[in-house]
């Protein structure tokens, strides 16, 4: 159930999502854009939201959000140490990362810690991440709302409880 | 012109100023914003709408009022063009300061920005990175050297004792934490110099691979705010399987991490902002962009407001001009200052008044002059005299109802024209016309004078009167008055006639009939008794003198019959009937051939039978008188209806195949003692006139075109009468 927006080629693709026992266990594939990787490189930090909602029953106007939870990540370059950090940003952790590709790599394989939801009701989870645009430096933010590198589209997963 | 509501004014006053605050805020928003501040990051895709908005609306608005101009300029509103000639004085003063303005600021914040990124300074950042990289490989290397040392000490270690020794490494290798963690990551010993690094760093996966793959990991981390050297290898002699790994965080030295980290930070902004450059550029691009269009078009907005302000008096001046000169004096100009505009609309205002207190001056005295012109038009309409107004050229001005009238002629066709065309059309008026024309020709002041105009046998006497009117300018000219005395004339004559037959009857019949007994008792007393010779004398004489005194008996009479006052005893009779039975007296004549031919039907007329009768005869004598020995004499008596200005009449006509009338008939073979003949009275016309006055009618003669006069008498038909056919 993986969407895509407009024309432009989506730059997360979630292959899956499961809530289970608290966490949030998701692998997508993130394309970025060259300018965004430069961006990275000179030392921008990119910013990521990630929206999980517990949706009750389709009625007529659509679903209802019976709950809601957003992480925050964030992915940044050191050139002293030569390194790239995932750091979990309401949680305080991070982890380093010699190399692009592996920090990359880390950020298409989450696991991220969630509030319980059993008490929830939900008939099926949906998931949207999406790059930080507020987090962006001031400068940045024309070209993010303009650039089709930055307005990347956001990725979006769905998925029953059950078959969840 | 539509007063705009509260709310409309309102609305224009107050939107471009929202407008331009809006705009103003949302610029310096974002310029905040692309300079670093980042605590309205959410709000920038408001702020860049914002933006669009207010342009929108200001635009919105200038499009609005162009839109009302043009309007305006269509429909040729007073100062709208001026309003337009001021607008574009006021762009073109406006418009090119700001536009420099905002080239240069351009170049100059893209030369700005390019002077950031210099090259030896880029060069300069970059070999500290390098130095800082450099310190930190070697610290690196003694870290693992260190680690390694304590690996080779740990190798046989018991798992219990672990802790005690990674107690005493912590102090003597300065060490942040150092920890051993055995099959799955599991933390056997963990020593700690800093509470808060009191929770061991568990490796993750990367970390494992790279031991298994290099047989250890050593990097250099950023943990928090700090930077950290972490240091994992596994402690030697143990089993693949269950090797037990030894994890060491070391820290740099305090001036080390201020300086690295300052290196770095220097580095990472250099960085930051050379990759943001372009950005930089669009976004202050923007910002100025946004800016100088708001300076624009408040300054549009800006130059309608005073081009209006400016041009709105003179559009009222203009508007009250058009009504000025449409008459209406009473357009409003307020005067809203004190400058020269408001003392030039004061001006009007007290010019706009006199006007209209002259205007109503003029307008009070046309409408008298009006009434004085139509009062003296129906004077001169009621005037039983003609009058005739004329320019000092001659040419015809005015007349009055009366002329036309008298000269029986359609005066107001000639208004406009010089008499001397009157004259050529209408010769008959000549004697008048001339007379006229000479004293305007010599200027004559005032003259009186008698003109007789003849035409068809009548003969008019005019009594013409003239003045000079004024001595120059619209009002001069010349004015003639004429009255019709014919009758009077006339009137006068036969009272002179009267006077006459009254003095005759008086001095010559009273003394006729001793002198007719005394020649007859000398016929009695001497005829028979004197000598035949002397009887034959004395009759002969007596008897002339009794004949020439029976014919100034009759002559005596006829005059008296002339005289006498008018006593008709006017009854309905048959005219046909009438004329009947005169020429029946006529009818055995055989002199004469009568031929009688009357119109359709028997019109039935009041008039006195014995005058009428007399009238008849007089004028059969006449034509008999005046046929005389011709060769085939012949009378034709005839009648026949006519309709003259609405009222009807009967002519009737006695013809004759005489000599005609003699040269010069006219008016005055009608009076007393003018004939042609050697024989009469002289008076047989004149009683006739006389009869067909009295009756209201009249007489006339003329020649026949075929040789012959012929009299035709007149009288009045009363509609009555004229319907009482026999």
């Amino acid at each position: 159930m993986a969407s895509a927006c407009g024309q432009t080629p989506p730059a997360f693709v979630v292959r899956s999502a499961a809530l289970d026992a608290g966490a949030l266990a998701v692998r997508l594939e993130w394309r970025p854009d060259a300018r965004v990787l430069e961006a990275l490189d000179h030392g921008i930090a990119l910013g990521f939201d990630i929206n999980v909602q517990a949706q009750g029953r389709a009625n007529w106007f659509g679903r209802s959000t019976l709950a809601e939870q957003t992480r925050h990540l964030q992915l940044r370059y050191f050139p002293l140490s030569r390194q790239y950090q995932l750091r979990d940003l309401d949680l305080n952790q991070a982890r380093s990362f010699s190399a692009r590709a592996l920090a990359l790599a880390a950020l298409e394989d989450l696991h991220l810690p969630l509030a319980d939801w059993k008490t929830v009701d939900a008939e099926r989870y949906r998931l949207h991440i999406a790059i930080d645009h507020d987090a962006l430096p001031g400068a940045l933010r024309l070209p993010a709302l303009l650039q089709p590198a930055w307005r990347m589209c956001k990725g979006d997963y769905a998925w029953f409880v059950r078959a969840g | 012109m539509v007063r705009p509501s509260r709310l409309t004014r309102f609305t224009r006053r107050v939107l471009p100023v929202l407008a331009v605050a809006l705009l103003l805020t949302a610029a310096l928003l974002l310029a905040n914003d692309a300079a670093g501040d980042s605590r309205l990051g959410a709000w920038y895709p408001w702020m860049l709408g914002a933006c669009a908005l207010a342009l929108v609306t200001l635009l919105v608005m200038i499009v609005q009022r162009l839109w009302r101009l043009r309007g305006e300029l269509s429909r040729n509103v007073p100062g709208a063009r001026l309003n337009r000639r001021v607008l574009l004085m006021l762009i073109v003063l406006a418009l090119p300061p700001v536009l420099i303005v905002y080239a240069f600021s351009l170049n100059f914040l893209h030369a700005t920005i390019d002077t950031w990124f210099n090259v030896r300074m880029e060069r300069a950042l970059g070999d500290a990175l390098e130095i800082g990289r450099v310190y930190l490989d070697e610290r690196l290397r003694s870290a693992q050297q260190t680690a390694a040392a304590s690996a080779q000490q740990l190798a046989d270690v018991a798992d219990a004792d672990l802790q005690a020794r990674l107690d005493g490494f912590i102090d003597a290798q300065a060490a942040l934490q150092l920890s051993v963690f055995g099959a799955d990551q599991r933390v056997l010993a963990t020593a700690s110099s800093d509470p808060q690094f009191l929770a061991p760093l568990v490796p993750d996966s990367a970390v494992l691979l790279q031991v298994q793959g290099a047989g250890r990991y050593a990097a250099a981390e950023p943990v928090g705010a700090r930077l950290l050297l972490r240091i994992v290898q596994p402690l030697p002699g143990a089993a693949p399987g269950a090797a037990r790994l030894l994890q060491a965080l070391y820290p740099l030295p305090a001036q080390m991490q201020t300086l690295t980290s300052g290196v770095e930070q220097a580095n990472f902004d250099f960085q930051r902002l050379k990759y943001l450059r372009e950005s930089l550029k669009l976004t202050f691009t923007l910002v100025l962009t946004f800016v100088s269009l708001l300076s624009v078009l408040f300054a549009l907005m800006m130059a309608f407001g005073i081009a209006r302000r400016l041009t709105a008096p003179i559009g009222r001046l203009a508007t009250a001009t058009r009504a000025v000169g449409a008459g209406r004096y009473d357009t409003p100009l307020p005067i809203r200052s004190d400058d020269e505009l408001g003392f030039l609309l004061a001006s009007f205002g007290q010019m706009q008044r006199e006007l209209e207190l002259s205007n109503a001056q003029l307008t009070r005295s046309a409408q008298e002059t009006e009434n004085q012109r139509a009062y003296l038009k129906a004077v001169l309409e009621r005037l039983s005299a003609g009058v005739l107004g004329l320019d000092r050229e001659g040419v015809l001005r005015t007349s009055n109802r009366a002329a036309e009238t008298i000269l029986d002629t359609p005066l107001s066709r000639y208004r406009g024209q010089h008499l001397t065309q009157l004259r050529r059309e209408q010769p008959v008026l000549a004697p008048l016309l001339d007379r006229i024309l000479l004293h305007v020709r010599e200027g004559a002041r005032e003259w009186r004078e008698e003109v007789v105009l003849e035409s068809g046998g009548e003969r008019r006497v005019l009594m013409l009167r003239g003045t000079e009117l004024g001595d120059s300018g619209e009002g001069s000219g010349v004015v003639a008055v004429f009255d019709d005395l014919t009758q009077l004339d006339r009137a006068q004559r036969d009272a002179a006639w009267a006077e006459v037959a009254r003095r005759l009857a008086h001095e010559v019949k009273n003394p006729l009939t001793p002198i007719q007994l005394a020649a007859e008792r000398l016929r009695r007393r001497f005829i028979g008794r004197l000598p035949p010779e002397e009887t034959e004398l004395l009759d002969r004489a007596t008897h002339t003198i009794i004949a020439q005194v029976e014919a100034l008996k009759a002559m005596v009479n006829a005059f008296g019959d002339y005289s006498r006052p008018p006593q008709i005893d006017a009854r309905p009779l048959s005219l046909h009937a009438l004329i009947g039975e005169v020429l029946d007296l006529y009818e055995n004549d055989q002199r004469i051939q009568l031929t009688r031919r009357f119109a359709p039907g028997d019109p039935i007329l009041r008039v006195d039978a014995g005058r009428l009768r007399q009238l008849l005869h007089n004028l059969l004598k006449n034509s008999l008188e005046a046929i005389g020995d011709a060769r085939k004499p012949h009378i034709e008596v005839s009648t026949r209806d006519i309709v003259e200005n609405g009222q009807n009449w009967i002519e009737l006509a006695i013809a004759d195949n005489g000599p005609g009338l003699p040269e010069g008939f006219g008016e005055r073979w009608f009076e007393p003692y003018t004939t042609s003949k050697s024989k009469g009275t002289g008076l047989g016309l004149a009683v006739a006139k006389k009869i067909a006055e009295e009756h209201g009618g009249s007489i006339r003669a003329e020649n026949r075109s075929g040789g012959g006069a012929v009299f035709v008498l007149r009288l009045r038909c009363d509609v009555s009468g004229a319907a009482m056919t026999v």
